[in-house]
């Protein structure tokens, strides 16, 4: 009696409990995944987007150890030269543009300097070089006859690089530190000092022993295939330019306002101060930027 | 007093500087930079500078991924370098935490006063921290009386020996049936040794638990077995008395567990004899005496007993290390590195670190690092690194993450792998790159022969990978000479007699031999022969002369002042040292010997030559064991030239720095 009593009742209250909540419960948990899974890939994309908007769209300094990258890097994106030491890291900033146009008066170029340690060099030129749109490779003009050999190696990596070629890369080989000495290098002589060993490296580079379990790289020749001597005219897959100047210039004054020893005197100038017309100062290179970034 | 303090961003930019001049220090803290903080040269966060005789103290900050300089001469002894460094930092992060978290680094700080304040105020503490008197240390607060143990330890090492004879004339008053005579192999007598720790252990131990028995007169008794036992001692061996603190430190290590317990007697039957001499303590306190050498010996290896207890096959496993103990003695440890090996063979090194807690958005400290760290050395050393360079990776990797910032979804798995990762590529990536080719087009220029010296232990396999390198110079149409300066092995001459000709088989080039072999036969002075080899290529116009020489010990003296000898006169343009990648701790002895020699036979010369390269050889033998390179590496902060990978000529190689990276982080 109680059994069949308590089966009726079960019909009654059953359906109603059973049906709705099978109807919901399912649901509510396919909603709450979703919600989950929403979130998280709302995040993953933030997080990525960040990144992403910079790929392509950075100039790359790079060059050898001393070159001046961090000073040019200071010089471009905060205005003044501080006084630098080697890097460690990856330095990150952006410059503004000045444009006389109307369309667009200000426009930002974000510049990333990469250390030139030849330790921490490779894993930090691989990690940024997605993000590159241009590349600014500095060179001590007063050292480069000792260092042409570490100067060719990295300009060859350069080169060599498929990315770059592939979207035609502007590529700006700027001979640093003009106001240095008097019998500097100039452009031309640094062109052909390069070229010259460019050559060589080509030689040399590809008759190496072989990396062990290295990937089976494909031979990127620079330059013309059949031609034996190299010349920066025959690299068609990239724009290159000689710009000559010095990111010290004529701001030498300014290091001594960040430190506050007022009465001891900075570096002394040894030259003259109109270095405006001598080719010893950054314009050659704020035009360059404007001409790639303002088209 | 002090040369130059500089505060400086990770970028390279100076943020403040004393004194602000100075531009002659720049080479010198660039340099020290490059090694020191990069490479994870630095000990300790110190750096001698080897030209300017600085020694530099640096910190790093990488929360705002600062680095903080000092200088000083070497001439000058500053004992409040890295707590001044500490006090700068704070107080600078004080004073600047905005601008150094947005990054405004244009502004000027005004940090001079703050700096000579803080200056005054630390020299001040040092002077009067050595103006106050210091007392001599009573017995209680000295350190020896922590390091009883450690001390009855080492000279227990003798007492162990001296005590094996002794062992029969013992053994009889028990009915141990485990007695054996010395004859028997080392095995067994450690095995009984073991056996009576255990027992005598087991008394001991019985005896101390006065929870156990709950007689007060037991541990009088212990304490008057202690004192007769070190009376024996002390008349044996000069140490100091333990009694006190014998009982203490048993107790101590019982409660760590390394001891075992009151109850875990385990099943050898030879304990119960033990047992039975214990029921009658009174009867059997002389025969407990009567041993003091088991007593002793009981005393050094708490770590035996635990692991005879666990597993029986494990003991020859055990016997070995106590065949060869530590210089330390340091047992202890060795137990530990053991279980920590086993264990990463089977687990794997991740597996171990995901233990760890991950945090969110959490500054590291050096605490939250200490047990990955741990971890990470162990593996290291299990992948073959030699102990020391594992050890000061692990510094520098620890420097490296302190007090950083945690993002939100970061774990602290993935930051000491990043960073473990980071300095190994350094370590292995060359400071410099060695281009021969380029270097052999300089020395054509110049109209004179290329030399490369081989050098290294024996049976590294020089002259193997001297054929192997000559097989690749030919194969770039140049003209090698080999020098045959191995003029002590038998066979030598005639092995690189085979080489060329084989090689001559191999490129024939118009009329001349494109390889020759320079020999004098055997018992001539290399030196010589190496000279006169450059000669004759300098005439025969060769492009480049390989010199080979004998293998040698890194500590045989004459053998070493020849070698220097060799490379001094000669002066060739390239030294490189053959290693084999299967050696382990040697590695960084075997190199640092050979260095040094080479500095002080160096005879008159200002630059002394050291080694340019290595060439690591037997690459293939080893699965992913590679801490070879490492070590060697690290040891020389030369880079690995050439990496041998098998016995035909054109096994030759360059290191790949990734795989032996992701091999090591495995």
């Amino acid at each position: 009696m109680d059994a069949r009593q308590r089966a009726k009742l079960d019909e009654y209250v059953d359906p109603e409990f059973i049906d709705s909540s099978a109807g919901v419960f399912p649901l509510t948990i396919i909603m709450s995944f979703l919600v989950v899974f929403a979130t998280i890939a709302i995040l993953w994309w933030a997080k990525n987007r960040s990144r992403a908007a910079r790929r392509g769209e950075c100039l790359l300094l790079c060059g050898i150890s001393n070159a001046g990258k961090t000073l040019l890097f200071s010089r471009l994106t905060m205005g003044v030269a501080k006084r630098t030491l080697t890097s460690m890291a990856v330095n990150r900033g952006s410059m503004t543009l000045e444009n006389s146009s109307s369309d667009r008066p200000v426009k930002k170029v974000r510049v990333i300097d990469v250390p030139g340690n030849l330790r921490i060099r490779q894993r930090d030129f691989n990690s940024e070089k997605a993000s590159a749109k241009a590349i600014i490779f500095v060179i001590d003009s007063t050292t480069i006859n000792k260092d042409s050999k570490d100067v060719s190696d990295y300009l060859y990596d350069i080169l060599r690089e498929k990315t770059f070629r592939q979207q035609r890369l502007p590529l700006l080989i700027f001979c640093n530190k003009q106001d240095l000495n008097n019998d500097n290098e100039t452009t031309q002589s640094i062109r052909q000092l390069l070229e010259n060993e460019l050559t060589m490296k080509r030689k040399t580079r590809t008759s190496s022993v072989a990396v062990h379990q290295g990937k089976a790289e494909s031979a990127d020749d620079i330059g013309r295939p059949g031609k034996d001597t190299f010349e920066f005219n025959d690299v068609k897959d990239l724009q290159i330019e000689f710009v000559d100047g010095s990111s010290l210039g004529a701001e030498k004054k300014s290091y001594a306002k960040h430190y506050d020893d007022i009465d001891e005197d900075d570096i002394v100038s040894t030259g003259d101060e109109t270095d405006a017309d001598s080719g010893a100062n950054l314009n050659k290179v704020y035009d360059w930027i404007e001409k790639i970034w303002i088209k | 007093m002090l040369d130059f303090f500089y505060i400086l961003t990770k970028g390279g930019f100076v943020l403040w500087c004393v004194p602000s001049s100075a531009t002659e220090f720049i080479k010198t803290i660039n340099d020290a930079i490059d090694k020191a903080v990069l490479q994870g040269q630095g000990a300790g966060q110190k750096w001698v500078a080897q030209l300017t005789s600085h020694h530099i103290h640096y910190k790093l900050d990488n929360e705002f991924e600062l680095v903080f300089v000092l200088g000083y001469q070497k001439t000058l002894n500053i004992s409040y370098a890295d707590k001044f460094l500490d006090e700068i930092q704070k107080r600078f992060r004080d004073l600047y935490k905005d601008d150094l978290r947005t990054g405004n680094f244009t502004r000027a700080f005004a940090f001079r006063e703050v700096y000579e304040k803080s200056l005054k105020e630390t020299e001040d503490a040092e002077d009067e921290m050595k103006k106050i008197r210091r007392l001599p240390r009573s017995y209680e607060e000295s350190d020896k009386k922590l390091k009883t143990v450690k001390i009855v330890t080492k000279k227990g090492d003798k007492a162990a020996d001296e005590n094996k004879p002794k062992k029969p004339k013992v053994m009889k008053s028990s009915s141990k049936p485990s007695v054996v005579s010395n004859q028997k192999a080392p095995v067994l007598e450690e095995e009984e040794e073991e056996e009576e720790e255990e027992d005598a252990k087991e008394e001991q131990n019985v005896e101390d638990q006065d929870e156990n028995k709950g007689q007060e007169d037991k541990s009088d008794e212990v304490v008057s077995d202690d004192a007769m036992m070190n009376e024996d001692e002390r008349n044996r061996l000069p140490l100091e008395p333990v009694q006190p603190t014998a009982l203490s430190n048993v107790q101590k290590l019982q409660a760590l567990g390394k001891l075992p317990g009151p109850r875990s007697k385990g099943a050898a039957a030879t304990k119960t004899p033990g047992k039975q001499e214990k029921d009658k303590p009174k009867g059997k306190k002389m025969a407990v005496s009567l041993k003091p050498n088991i007593s002793d010996t009981n005393e050094l290896d708490y770590t035996k007993k635990g692991d005879i207890k666990k597993e029986e096959p494990e003991r020859t496993t055990v016997a070995a290390p106590l065949a060869a103990r530590p210089e330390g003695g340091d047992l202890k440890t060795m137990a530990v590195e053991s279980t920590g090996l086993a264990s990463g063979l089977v687990d794997g090194f991740w597996s171990k670190l995901k233990k760890v807690n991950v945090f969110a958005s959490k500054t590291l400290t050096a605490e939250d690092l200490r047990t990955g760290i741990e971890t990470m050395r162990e593996h290291l050393i299990a992948k073959n690194v030699a102990a020391d360079v594992a050890e000061k990776i692990c510094e520098s990797v620890t420097d490296k993450l302190a007090g950083k910032t945690l993002g939100s979804f970061e774990s602290l798995t993935s930051n000491i792998r990043q960073a473990m990762r980071e300095t190994l590529m350094m370590i292995l990536t060359p400071k410099r790159r060695i281009d021969i080719l380029r270097d052999v087009v300089d020395a054509q220029k110049a109209r004179r022969p290329y030399v490369i010296t081989f050098c290294g232990v024996n049976g590294v396999g020089k002259s193997t990978n001297l054929a192997k390198v000559t097989y690749w110079l030919s194969g770039n149409n140049l003209r090698v000479l080999i020098a045959g300066c191995d003029t002590f092995r038998a066979g030598a001459i005639e092995q690189l007699l085979t080489h060329v000709r084989h090689l001559n088989n191999i490129f024939t080039e118009k009329n001349m031999p494109m390889i020759e072999l320079y020999q004098r036969g055997y018992g001539k002075d290399a030196a010589g022969i190496a000279a006169e080899a450059i000669n004759y290529a300098k005439d025969k116009k060769f492009d480049v002369v390989l010199i080979d020489t004998a293998g040698r010990m890194q500590n045989d003296e004459p053998l070493m002042a020849a070698l220097a000898k060799l490379i001094h006169v000669n002066n060739p343009d390239l030294v490189l040292f053959v290693g084999e990648a299967l050696v382990g701790n040697e590695a960084v002895d075997q190199v640092t010997k050979f260095n040094q020699a080479l500095i002080d036979h160096a005879g008159l010369q200002t630059n002394p030559r050291v080694i340019d390269g290595i060439v690591l050889t037997k690459f293939d033998t080893i699965d992913d064991k590679v801490g070879a390179a490492i070590s060697m590496t690290y040891t020389t902060d030369k880079p690995i030239v050439f990496v041998g990978i098998g016995q035909k000529y054109q096994d030759l190689k360059t290191i790949n720095a990734d795989v032996v990276t992701e091999a090591l982080l495995k």
